[in-house]
């Protein structure tokens, strides 16, 4: 077990590097940030002054050179545009991101698992049938179309939730329901027909006939085995979650992650860019590594391989 | 002779499906005594299994369901139980062993959790005679070195001992009566004459009445006691594993025991039987195995044959047994 998480540890590095790589060099290729920077009528020596003070008049391998070196010493460099230290900027946008993105995948998490339960266990009932029926309509609608929607109904005709920003707890509302709206649909399906396929299986028929009660047989026999599939699934989840808060908070105007991506990535703000991804690899690698972990917790058989 | 521990009396079992009403069990009759081991035998589909979980009241519902007959259990009607006091019958007074025995045990779970789960839910004990009991239901099963094997998984085990496994969880708590479904079925022919070894001393032990539900006429003079010949949901003949092979009355069961294999005759080819079951839809209007019958008569296929009884313990359905 020890052996696994260190092997799970090494790769968890290597992916690292490999995205910091990638951002850094598909970055410079997009495109030089003097050209957005610099006004019109500026002159070819001022271009070429610019670029002297933000650094990109070295090539790409020093420049790589000097942002890992600052980097190892705790240092995401200045914003480009803004000229502020973009460990302050993250530093103010993160809280908020994980204020909304943390409880929206718990919540949505929790609702998946209790509604799939329940659908498989009363399969074919009206009930399973309104489970299938938002589980389909949820995989069909993109979930920005139906943020827009929520806006335009909610805070537009009737007024009852603010349309954007982050003041108060009514604020949270629709971009929580956004953000679970992403998720749920999907989760709530496998976790169903996971659960239904566990139901059939001689071990539960076993446990029926042991005398227990139903809500043993599912919630303690049942749903343990059911929690493999839905939780490969929870790490693959993961960058859809962030690519959703990307479109979040672009929609409800929230000032997180997503947003600063957004900005930075049109003004070809490298350093901005480079630390928000590089923040965002870190929480789903990390993520990945604590549900490869779990799976020892849920299944015997992998806690006990010598790999 | 010993208390009769279940008594199963005209119990018909039908499932409701798109296509019809299919009555898989369609008037069976038995009984059986403490520490007799009463065999019902027959192809797959005639409604052994169903008989069985009839009894335990685990059908699979809405579509399964038992619509007519008793079924008494010392005294008791188990039809007209309530779920609570149903439940309370499952695992403690009857118990059941499924076929496989790769999947009967839950994978998440330590061979003694799942054994202890019964104890604790059906006997009133402190926790440390719990794990007592656990290691002595172990034991009964004589499973070597019982105290390391409670803290394994079902994937740790082999599937002999995945088997014992699966009968120490339906003996701990000592059940009257326990209903076997082909137990032996996925195992290999050693560990099956060890498996039904295993289960003659069980039952001197503990006088355990057992209905074993087979359909291997080999397993049947192994085990059994008496024997219900089970041919399309109707019991066709009944009798004592000793006249049932002397003297077979009814056609099937002659075909069935001449479709055994066995060692000391030479033939070139096993015996069996021509043609397929009838559909559970559609019965015909005689008897059931009519159409198969090599000795079948006229009103054979016009009148359900009458059960006839010879002597105390042997019934026959057949026209030709008088």
């Amino acid at each position: 077990m020890a052996r696994f998480i260190v092997i799970r540890l090494l790769q968890c590095v290597v992916a690292f590097f490999g995205i910091l790589l990638i951002t850094f060099f598909l970055l410079r290729a997009s495109g030089d940030p003097s050209t957005l920077l610099a006004s019109p009528n500026f002159s070819l020596e001022q271009v070429q002054a610019l670029k002297a003070e933000l650094g990109l008049d070295k090539s790409w391998g020093e420049q790589l050179g000097i942002y890992l070196n600052s980097i190892v010493h705790g240092d995401f460099g200045e914003s480009l545009l803004k000229k502020k230290a973009v460990g302050i900027m993250i530093g103010d946008a993160l809280p908020n991101t994980l204020k909304l993105m943390v409880p929206s995948f718990v919540l949505a998490m929790i609702l998946s698992f209790i509604l799939g339960v329940l659908a498989a266990t009363y399969r074919d009932s009206w009930w399973d049938n309104l489970v299938k029926f938002i589980a389909v309509l949820g995989q069909a609608l993109p979930g920005f179309w139906v943020a827009i929607m929520a806006v335009l109904i909610f805070s537009v005709k009737l007024e009852w939730l603010p349309v954007a920003g982050m003041d108060t707890p009514a604020h949270y509302i629709l971009p929580m329901g956004t953000l679970v709206f992403f998720t749920l649909p999907g989760m709530m399906r496998l976790v169903r027909s996971t659960m239904l396929d566990v139901l059939d299986s001689e071990y539960i028929k076993m446990a029926r006939i042991k005398g227990l009660p139903e809500r043993t047989v599912i919630w303690k026999h049942a749903l343990r085995n059911a929690l493999i599939s839905p939780l490969t699934i929870i790490g693959m989840l993961l960058p859809g979650t962030v690519l959703g808060a990307v479109i979040t908070e672009q929609i409800f105007n929230w000032p997180g992650m997503g947003r600063l991506l957004v900005e930075a990535t049109f003004a070809r703000d490298f350093p901005v860019v480079q630390a928000v991804t590089i923040i965002t690899a870190i929480l789903v690698l990390g993520i990945n590594l604590l549900v490869d972990i779990s799976y020892a917790w849920v299944d015997p058989q992998i806690r006990y391989q010598r790999t | 002779m010993s208390n009769i521990v279940l008594q199963v009396e005209d119990l018909h079992t039908s499932f409701f499906t798109r296509a019809g009403e299919v009555k898989a069990v369609d008037g069976v009759s038995f009984y059986v005594r403490e520490g007799e081991t009463f065999g019902i035998v027959g192809e797959s589909g005639c409604g052994k299994s169903v008989t069985g979980l009839s009894i335990l009241r685990l059908l699979p519902e809405p579509a399964g369901q038992v619509v007519g007959g008793k079924i008494i259990m010392e005294g008791k009607s188990l039809l007209e139980l309530n779920p609570k006091q149903m439940r309370a019958y499952r695992g403690k007074m009857i118990s059941m062993i499924l076929q496989d025995p790769m999947s009967s045990l839950n994978p998440v779970y330590t061979i003694g959790d799942q054994i202890g789960e019964s104890v604790r839910l059906h006997q009133d004990l402190p926790e440390n005679m719990v794990e007592a009991e656990v290691i002595d239901a172990l034991r009964l099963l004589r499973i070597p070195s019982p105290e390391m094997r409670a803290r394994e998984y079902p994937f740790q085990l082999s599937g002999g001992m995945r088997q014992r496994a699966v009968g120490a969880i339906a003996m701990s708590c000592r059940p009257r009566l326990l209903i076997a479904d082909e137990p032996t079925t996925a195992l290999d022919a050693t560990i099956q004459a060890q498996y039904i070894a295993l289960f003659e001393d069980i039952q001197e032990k503990t006088n355990v009445a057992i209905i074993f539900i087979t359909h291997d006429f080999g397993v049947v003079a192994r085990i059994c006691d008496r024997v219900g010949v089970m041919y399309a949901g109707k019991i066709v003949e009944t009798a004592s594993t000793r006249d049932i092979f002397k003297n077979p009355k009814h056609p099937y069961t002659k075909a069935l025991i001449q479709s055994v294999p066995q060692l000391d005759k030479k033939d070139e080819r096993l015996f069996s039987i021509e043609g397929q079951p009838p559909s559970l839809l559609r019965l015909p209007k005689g008897c059931r195995f009519y159409p198969r019958c090599t000795v079948s008569m006229d009103i054979c296929k016009e009148q359900e044959p009458p059960e006839v009884k010879i002597g105390e313990n042997r019934s026959v359905s057949c026209w030709r047994v008088k």
